[in-house]
């Protein structure tokens, strides 16, 4: 079985070991974007099972990425889990309030982060 | 996975140098808001890459230009990481 999974992170580095950390299970096929306007733009084609949102992105973060994709009939209901580097109490609790499923604290472990991620599945 | 994590690491190492230029550019500038962009990725993808003092280093970083520090603390908080860069950098 297929799931399909969108990854979203302006950082180059990060989104290569995420789509690899990621496809470590056999179920996902990662596709991967580097900010949220191509993710608005792929989003509906790909029909992704979950979106992993980075949340510190230049011209339209991942909080504003993520009421965008909500405007999407497709993507309305979709989970989408923030990944940050600030994942202090406060924030977790900022980012869940604006309707995310979960939040992955990054550095992320590249050998967990699939599992990690079935959890919000 | 093991293979192409190595490349992956190996590409992050060749990309330290790059990192320290910048970060030490921007402080050296006076710009705060991009030294606390560059501690933010730092923070955010050392470990990922097997760099855990590169987090550990840049988050402090980070959290001090967020909340307003001034240049010369940020310049004092960046040497342990700028050196941990140029030992990254160094061993390519």
């Amino acid at each position: 079985m297929t799931i399909r999974l969108l990854y979203v992170d302006d950082e180059e580095d990060i989104r290569e070991v995420a789509v690899l950390a990621l496809e470590l299970d056999p179920d996902f096929e990662v596709r991967a974007c580097s900010s949220g306007r191509e993710a608005l733009a792929e989003a509906p084609a790909w029909a992704p099972a979950l979106i992993l949102l980075d949340v510190m992105m230049p011209l339209m973060d991942g909080p504003a990425t993520l009421v965008k994709l909500r405007e999407l009939p497709e993507l309305a209901s979709a989970p989408v889990v923030f990944i940050t580097a600030r994942a202090q109490a406060a924030e977790r609790v900022r980012l869940l309030a604006l309707g995310a499923t979960g939040v992955i604290a990054k550095p992320f472990d590249p050998m967990t982060l699939a599992d990690t991620v079935r959890t919000f599945l | 996975m093991d293979e192409q994590f190595k490349l992956l690491r190996q590409r992050y190492r060749e990309r330290a140098g790059e990192r320290l230029l910048a970060l030490d550019r921007a402080l050296a500038a006076g710009d705060c808001a991009a030294a606390e962009n560059i501690a933010h990725k730092l923070a955010g993808s050392g470990a990922s890459f097997g760099f855990p003092q590169v987090s550990q280093l840049a988050e402090p970083l980070e959290l001090a230009a967020n909340a307003g520090a001034d240049i010369a603390d940020l310049r004092h908080l960046a040497e342990p990481l700028l050196a941990e860069l140029g030992r990254i950098a160094q061993a390519v």
